[in-house]
């Protein structure tokens, strides 16, 4: 693959996927700063790993398989470079914890208790829930974690009434 | 189910891209320069131990070779030092090859199952192959000595002989220290995260 081939693809996955990733990082972990350097880690994988896509699954899986993966490899208290992707970081705001006026505060505050109600569950049910709250198919999301898709079925079935009923506990605070 | 539609689109609307992304907005940046240095970084890391394990070997061979009457003894030591070095960085290249070359396209159970193994082997490089190459480099330089000082008196020769092995090995010890409080840090965290996810994966099967 030619330099400028893969500088483009780059651009191009991550315009297309800096929003979902972003989403699935703040999923996984709650502070800022860390989601920043796992999406940053997320995006030099990608990048290391371009010359390597071969197409026998499709961008978007490949792209959600290096995200997972990378999360599950995330060491919180390895210092990380200097974040290189602040720039073009997507604003968060039920992170920040800050009023978008842009939005309907009901659904920031549901942002926020869903996030908080997602931290509650362990590492490998944040990963699942929050590919499932991407709107991923069974069969795309056995693809990425390597469950079949009855077991994703099984594991999902568990997780929704946990995180719904979470929701409401802390709704009710 | 239509509260998790409801979640889901919520969700979805939450960090919504407007803006399309061109390389020479990331160009510009500098994002792209960064990420090349960085893609090069552990091969330059890796270089320079090399280069300076060469440099090493080369001015001990320099100062051996330089004195006058050099027996065959002495050379077969000092071929002995070098070969045991150039083996040592070849299977540390190739331990650090395979254990840095993280598949993260494979699905997450494989990705979880093969990590595991590559991380132990990091482990390997310290409790293996540190111990043999010192081990091989003090039997050399005490052949060395042993050919070398033959004309010193015992106890010039016994002294020589325990400050260079207790050199070499207090060196092994505190390298296998820091190396070992570096596994600890930075890999049995992850490794016991993959292990918990590893089971995670198996338990609803």
């Amino acid at each position: 693959m030619k330099e400028s081939e893969k500088e483009k693809l780059f651009a191009n996955l991550f315009s297309e996927n800096r929003g979902k990733i972003y989403r699935l990082c703040s999923a996984y972990l709650i502070d800022k700063t860390e989601v920043d350097d796992l999406f940053q880690e997320v995006m030099i994988n990608v990048w290391n790993n371009l010359e390597k896509f071969r197409g026998e699954s499709q961008i978007n899986t490949w792209v959600y398989r290096i995200a997972v993966n990378t999360a599950f490899m995330f060491n919180k208290k390895t210092k990380k470079t200097k974040n290189l992707f602040l720039r073009f970081s997507p604003d968060s705001q039920a992170l920040k914890n800050e009023p978008d006026q842009s939005k309907n505060d009901q659904s920031h505050e549901m942002i926020k208790q869903l996030h908080q109600s997602i931290n509650t569950l362990t590492n490998q049910d944040k990963i699942i829930i929050s590919l499932v709250l991407e709107g991923l198919k069974y069969e795309e999301i056995g693809a990425i974690t390597g469950l079949t898709v009855s077991n994703v079925g099984v594991k999902i079935n568990r997780i929704k009434p946990v995180l719904l009923k979470r929701m409401k506990e802390v709704q009710n605070g | 189910m239509d509260n998790f539609k409801k979640l889901s689109t919520i969700w979805q609307s939450n960090l919504l891209q407007q803006n399309v992304m061109k390389v020479s907005d990331l160009r510009s940046s500098g994002i792209i320069d960064k990420l090349k240095k960085l893609e090069k970084k552990h091969l330059r890391i890796n270089l320079v131990k090399t280069i300076t394990v060469a440099v090493l070997t080369l001015l001990l061979a320099y100062n051996i070779l330089s004195l006058s009457n050099v027996s065959i003894l002495t050379k077969s030591a000092l071929g002995w030092i070098i070969l045991s070095l150039i083996a040592g960085m070849f299977a540390y290249w190739r331990m650090q090859y395979s254990s840095s070359q993280f598949n993260f396209m494979d699905n997450s159970l494989e990705f979880i199952e093969n990590t595991i193994i590559k991380l132990y082997s990091q482990k390997q490089i310290i409790t293996h192959l540190l111990p043999i190459m010192v081990i091989s480099l003090a039997i050399g330089m005490n052949v060395i000595y042993l050919d070398l000082l033959q004309g010193e008196n015992l106890t010039i020769r016994l002294s020589l002989h325990i400050f260079m092995t207790t050199f070499l090995l207090l060196a092994m010890y505190l390298g296998l220290k820091v190396r070992k409080r570096r596994f600890n840090n930075d890999f049995k965290p992850i490794i016991e995260e993959l292990e918990n996810l590893k089971q995670n994966f198996k338990n609803d099967e």
